[in-house]
C-alpha cells in the first residue's frame, strides 16, 4: 500500500496530531471559560452509524462509489466499505447562550486521518431568537442533505443521491457562519451566510497512483442560503463560491508530461494550462424542496456548477424522490439526471513531414515525435471525462423501521452513463499513461444498510 | 331483599364502571404541561409542535422555552408525536438526527419517570412537557399547569 503522506505535502503525522489536539483543546478551553464554573448542562455524547454493504466488485469494467473521497481500489475490494461508517457527537451548552459542538465520524475515504475527520467543532453564540454566530469547523450545507449526509438514519435513501452530492469534494469548512431566522408558529425563514476554506483528497479515477490522488484546496469558500419552513414543506436556495489555491498531482504531471512536446507542439501548452485549477474559481448554486403531506415524501433537487476553466466540474444536476409510508415501511423510487455536455475543443497535433529534415534525428525523430505527442493528446483529452458527469439513474429502494431509532434499507440503483461520463464511478481499465475507454452503457448495483442513531 | 341486593350490585358496578371510565379517560389524554410562573394560560397545537420540534424558542408571550421530552421508545413518547404531527415516530426521530447531527439544534432533553417531569416543570418556569392521565386538581397543587391537552384515541 502506497504511504499515502506523500500525497499529503506539508501534513506530517505530528502536523496533524497538533492540530487535531488543537481543536478539541480549543473547545475544552472555551467550555470551561464560559461554563462560569457552573455548566447548564453535562456533555451531550451522542453517536450514529451505518454498517451497509454493495457488491462494489460486481463489474470488471465499472466501479460504484458513494463519493469521489473514497479509494476507488479499496471500495472495489470490499463492499462494506461504500457506505458504512460510525460518528460520535459531543456537544455542551454553556451560560450566556454558547454551546460547543464536536462530531468526528470514521467512513472509507483517501485521507482517513484524524484531523480530517473531524466534521464539526465550532462554538456558537447566539444574541436571540434570531441571531447565531458560529466559529469554527462546520459541515457544508449547501444542499438539502450536504449538512447530514454520513447521518444515513435521517434520510430515507441508502446514500444520498450520487449524481447530485457525489461530485463534492469538502464536507467541511474552517471559517465563520452567521443565521438569522424569523418567522411565527406557522412557518421559518432562515438566512445563512459563510465564509471560510477547505480542502479534501481525493480520487477521481481507478488507479491509487501518487496522481491519482489529489489533494484540493480552497480559499475562500463563500456562500450564502435561505431556507423556508411552513408546515411540511421546506424550500432551500443557496450558491456558493471557492476558489483553488494550487494545483493537484495530476495536474503537476500533465504540467511535465507537456513541457516535453509544447516546443514542437506549442497548443499543448493551452490545454494544459486549461486544466490547472490554481485561482480557479467554482461556483454552485442550488434549489431544492421537501415535501411530506400524510405519509408522503417527496424531495427534488436541482443544481449548477459552473467553472473558470473547461477542465473542472460543470453542468447540471437534478433528483426526484418520491415515497410513501405503510407503517414501518417507506418504499421509495428516485430518478436523477447529471448533464454536462462540454466537449475537447482542441484537434490532434499535426507536424508537417518537412519537419523530419530539421529535426537531427531526421525521419525517426519526426516518427516518435508524433507518437508521443499523440499518446499526450489521448492523455489530455482523456482528463476531460475526468469531470464530466453524464449519466442518469433510476433507484428503487424500501425503508424499514423495526425498531426505535433503526432501519434497515435496501435499494437497486440502475445507472446509465453516456460516453466518457468517469467523473464519479471509475473504470478499471484505466492506464497509467494514456485514454480510458468507457461508451455509453447501464450498470446496476443493489446495496443495503443497516442505520441507527443513539 | 333479594331485590336490594341486586340494586345495590348494579350500583357498584356501576360506579365501578364510571370511574373506570374517567380513569380510561384521564389515560387517553395527553397534556402538555408548563409551571404556572410562565405566565401561559394556554397554547395552541401549532405553538406545541413548534416547541417540540425545535422551531420556536420561545412561548408566544416572548418568555423562553425549553420543553423536556419523554424517554426514547416510550409508549406516551410515540403516541404524543404521532397524535400531534401526523407523522410516524420514526420519521420524527429522523427529523431529530438531521438537526442534531448538523449541528442545528439538540432535542429535547429525556426525563425518564412522570414525577421527575413533573418535578423539573414544577420549578422551572421555562419548563414545557407533556405527561398522561394526570390529575389536573392535583397539579395546580405542584405549581404546574395544563396549557394544551391531545386525545390520544
Amino acid at each position: 500500500m502506497k504511504n499515502r503522506f506523500i500525497s499529503f505535502q506539508l501534513l506530517s503525522p505530528i502536523f496533524v496530531i497538533k492540530r487535531t489536539l488543537s481543536y478539541f483543546f480549543l473547545l475544552v478551553i472555551c467550555s470551561n471559560v464560559l461554563a462560569d464554573g457552573h455548566p447548564h448542562d453535562s456533555w451531550e455524547v451522542t453517536s450514529f452509524g451505518t454498517l451497509g454493504y454493495t457488491h462494489t466488485s460486481k463489474y470488471d469494467d465499472l466501479v460504484i462509489k458513494r463519493n469521489i473521497t473514497q479509494r476507488s481500489i479499496e471500495v472495489e475490494r470490499s463492499g462494506w466499505l461504500i457506505d458504512s461508517s460510525l460518528g460520535v457527537q459531543v456537544r455542551k451548552e454553556l451560560e450566556h447562550n454558547w454551546d460547543v459542538v464536536g462530531q468526528v465520524v470514521a467512513k472509507e475515504k483517501v485521507n482517513d486521518s484524524i484531523e480530517q475527520s473531524i466534521e464539526m467543532a465550532f462554538l456558537r453564540y447566539r444574541s436571540n431568537d434570531n441571531w447565531s454566530f458560529q466559529l469554527g469547523r462546520m459541515v457544508l450545507d449547501t444542499f438539502l442533505l450536504s449538512d447530514h449526509r454520513d447521518v444515513g438514519y435521517s434520510y430515507h435513501t441508502v446514500r444520498p443521491q450520487t449524481e447530485f452530492y457525489a461530485w463534492i469534494p469538502f464536507s467541511h469548512y474552517d471559517g465563520l457562519k452567521t443565521t438569522f431566522e424569523f418567522g411565527d408558529f406557522d412557518s421559518l425563514v432562515r438566512f445563512e451566510v459563510f465564509l471560510g476554506k477547505a480542502k479534501s483528497t481525493v480520487n477521481i479515477g481507478y488507479l491509487d497512483t501518487s496522481t491519482s490522488y489529489n489533494y484540493a484546496k480552497v480559499a475562500p469558500i463563500i456562500g450564502t442560503g435561505i431556507t423556508w419552513e411552513k408546515d411540511d414543506f421546506t424550500l432551500r436556495a443557496s450558491i456558493a463560491r471557492f476558489r483553488f489555491t494550487q494545483n493537484t498531482n495530476a495536474i503537476k504531471q500533465l504540467d511535465v508530461v507537456v513541457g516535453r512536446v509544447e516546443e514542437l507542439w506549442p497548443e499543448s501548452r493551452v490545454i494544459a494550462d486549461g486544466y490547472s485549477i490554481k485561482d480557479v474559481e467554482i461556483t454552485y448554486g442550488s434549489i431544492g424542496f421537501k415535501w411530506t403531506p400524510g405519509a408522503w415524501v417527496v424531495q427534488s433537487e436541482f443544481s449548477d456548477v459552473n467553472g473558470d476553466n473547461f477542465g473542472n466540474y460543470d453542468g447540471q444536476r437534478l433528483y426526484l424522490q418520491v415515497g410513501r409510508r405503510f407503517g414501518e415501511f417507506l418504499p421509495y423510487v428516485s430518478y436523477a439526471y447529471s448533464w454536462d455536455d462540454r466537449e475537447f475543443p482542441y484537434d490532434p497535433p499535426v507536424f508537417d513531414d518537412g519537419l523530419a529534415f530539421v529535426l537531427p534525428g531526421g525521419q525517426d525523430q519526426l516518427d516518435a515525435v508524433r507518437a508521443g505527442s499523440g499518446a499526450i493528446y489521448s492523455l489530455l483529452k482523456d482528463n476531460l471525462n475526468s469531470g464530466l458527469m453524464n449519466q442518469r439513474s433510476l433507484s428503487l429502494g424500501v425503508r424499514w423501521d423495526f425498531a426505535s431509532q433503526k432501519a434497515l434499507k435496501f435499494q437497486c440503483d440502475y445507472a446509465t452513463l453516456e460516453d466518457g461520463s468517469l467523473g464519479i464511478y471509475p473504470t478499471q481499465d484505466t492506464p497509467e499513461f494514456g485514454e480510458r475507454n468507457w461508451t455509453r452503457d447501464s450498470r446496476s448495483w443493489c446495496s443495503t444498510t443497516f442505520d441507527w442513531v443513539f | 331483599m333479594k331485590n336490594i341486593k341486586t340494586y345495590l350490585i348494579l350500583l357498584l358496578f356501576s360506579l365501578a364502571s364510571i370511574s373506570q371510565v374517567k380513569a380510561d379517560g384521564h389515560a387517553d389524554k395527553i397534556q402538555v404541561i408548563v409551571n404556572a410562573q410562565s405566565e401561559l394560560s394556554k397554547l395552541s397545537r401549532k405553538h406545541v409542535m413548534s416547541l417540540f420540534l425545535g422551531r420556536a424558542r420561545s412561548f408566544p408571550n416572548g418568555k423562553p422555552a425549553k420543553a423536556f421530552d419523554n424517554e426514547m421508545g416510550s409508549d406516551i413518547r410515540s403516541t404524543f408525536f404521532e397524535v400531534l404531527t401526523g407523522k410516524s415516530i420514526s420519521d420524527i426521530d429522523a427529523y431529530w438526527a438531521r438537526l442534531r447531527y448538523s449541528g442545528r439544534a439538540s432535542p429535547p432533553k429525556e426525563l425518564d419517570s412522570t414525577s421527575k417531569i413533573l418535578e423539573v416543570v414544577g420549578s422551572d418556569n421555562m419548563a414545557l412537557a407533556y405527561v398522561r392521565g394526570q390529575d389536573e386538581a392535583e397539579l395546580e397543587k405542584q405549581g404546574i399547569l395544563v396549557v394544551y391537552t391531545l386525545e390520544a384515541n
